[in-house]
């Protein structure tokens, strides 16, 4: 379960799904991204995110492989929409299962500041009638230093 | 050669997507950074990284028998 959604995501149907292909594990540990409602003082109309139909798929599935490998776990999921996106609706869907609950909720803190830096993903923010491009934030950056440190 | 934008790069030609006839002394990636920053300064930026056929560029790199080149602006997913 790694990729991409052109469709909405139900995050209950994805965690159910993903509980009936982690059987073993000691600990699941899932996020989910909300499309806010209000940004920068405005409403929010959409979210329309842009992707490269090859690059992207590859780069989650990396993203994954290396989570994977470097938390010990026994499952994980990315699943990413793209097009457009409304308020309230899910974005990013993330769930790890590993054999202790640490490495579960870390694994899913890792992969969402790897897909936040690394991802071929880019936001549109249409608020009050107005498109806005989201740029990464510096902030992001020191999210993913943080793994780095840990190495 | 297929040129593809992405993100806010979308809106400089035809929603990112197009065939490009390259001069014949544009040989190398960076060469067509800035053969195509010329009318799109936008291309320019050190935080535009470049793809060869899906694979990220490093520095400049000769563009061989590549049939797409892709211009990729900071992403911001998640």
């Amino acid at each position: 379960m790694i990729g991409l959604a052109a469709d909405p995501i139900e995050p209950a149907s994805l965690l159910a799904e993903f509980l009936q292909s982690a059987s073993g594990a000691g600990g699941i540990a899932s996020f989910t991204g909300i499309v806010r409602g209000l940004a920068n003082g405005q409403s929010v109309d959409k979210l329309t995110i842009d992707f490269h139909e090859r690059m992207t798929p590859l780069a989650l599935k990396v993203v994954a492989a290396e989570a994977r490998h470097r938390f010990a776990l026994s499952a994980i999921a990315i699943v990413h929409r793209v097009g457009e996106v409304g308020p309230g609706d899910p974005i990013v869907f993330v769930a790890a299962a590993a054999p202790h609950r640490r490495a579960a909720f870390d694994a899913v803190d890792y992969t969402m500041d790897r897909i936040k830096s690394d991802a071929p993903l880019w936001k549109c923010e249409t608020r009050e009638g107005t498109d806005h491009w989201i740029e990464a934030r510096p902030s992001d950056r020191e999210d993913l230093a943080r793994w780095e440190e840990k190495l | 050669m297929r040129l593809r934008l992405f993100g806010r790069l979308r809106a400089l030609v035809d929603d990112g997507d197009c065939m490009i006839d390259l001069p014949h002394d544009v040989s190398t990636t960076e060469a067509v950074r800035q053969w195509l920053g010329r009318d799109h300064p936008e291309l320019l930026a050190s935080t535009v990284r470049i793809a060869l056929d899906d694979c990220l560029v490093q520095g400049d790199q000769p563009l061989g028998d590549a049939a797409e080149i892709g211009f990729l602006p900071p992403v911001s997913g998640g």
